[in-house]
């Protein structure tokens, strides 16, 4: 999706434009090539999906062995 | 901040050991985000990046993984920085050391305890037997409820 357009684009193709738009996104709306203002979809912002807490640790490739030596060695230190 | 993660408890969360699992087990439970001061992070960080440029190349892939794990959970906010009242806990440290009957444990290891006293924690996540003892005295609920 573009995220400019001219007015006159903006006003033929108003329905594509604005349906392609995500809640909360926006398009600037150009005349004669400069900012004439921005059209902004109505609607709350798409929530980021949740983390999956404790996944990415789960699939790390080394060892756990070699992990719990490195949190051995940073507290030993520490 | 009700529940206090000290730095072994807080590496098991970006860096995979055995305890990883049950650690994320118990921090899934908290609400989020985690609230952690600027001492617990530092000291994840330093140990990290100590590593990162340390002369053993596991240590260092292994540091270096678990740094871009923390940067994540960072931006992502699920670790929030919180002030901490520091000259209590640190007085609160120093009368723990004074009034030990034996060989004091490694200074960390009094002070994640007084940090976690000093801002009212409920909770205490640690897997550090002499941690464990003085937040316990200290009234703290210990997690994991035994080793």
């Amino acid at each position: 999706m573009k995220k400019a357009v001219s007015v006159a684009e903006f006003t033929k193709r108003f329905g594509p434009i604005t349906s392609s738009l995500a809640a909360g996104e926006s398009v600037e709306v150009t005349s004669y090539g400069k900012l004439h203002g921005r059209y902004i979809r109505e609607g709350a912002r798409q929530r980021r999906p949740k983390i999956d807490l404790g996944k990415r640790v789960a699939q790390e490739t080394y060892d756990a062995t070699a992990g719990q030596q490195l949190i051995n060695a940073i507290v030993q230190d520490s | 901040m009700t529940h206090y993660l000290d730095l072994g408890f807080l590496l098991c969360l970006v860096v995979k050991a055995p305890g990883s699992a049950s650690a994320w087990n118990m921090v899934r439970r908290l609400p989020q985000p985690i609230p952690i001061t600027a001492w617990q992070a530092f000291q994840v960080e330093h140990g990290l990046r100590k590593h990162m440029f340390g002369p053993l190349p596991t240590q260092q892939a292994v540091a270096a993984s678990a740094w871009g794990l923390w940067q994540f959970y960072l931006r992502e906010s699920v670790f929030v920085l919180v002030p901490a009242p520091w000259d209590s806990a640190i007085a609160l440290a120093r009368s723990w050391n004074e009034r030990m009957p034996k060989e004091p444990p490694a200074s960390n290891h009094l002070l994640h305890p007084a940090i976690a006293a000093a801002c009212a924690c409920t909770h205490f996540l640690s897997f550090q037997p002499e941690s464990r003892v003085l937040a316990a005295a200290a009234g703290m609920t210990l997690l994991p409820a035994k080793l």
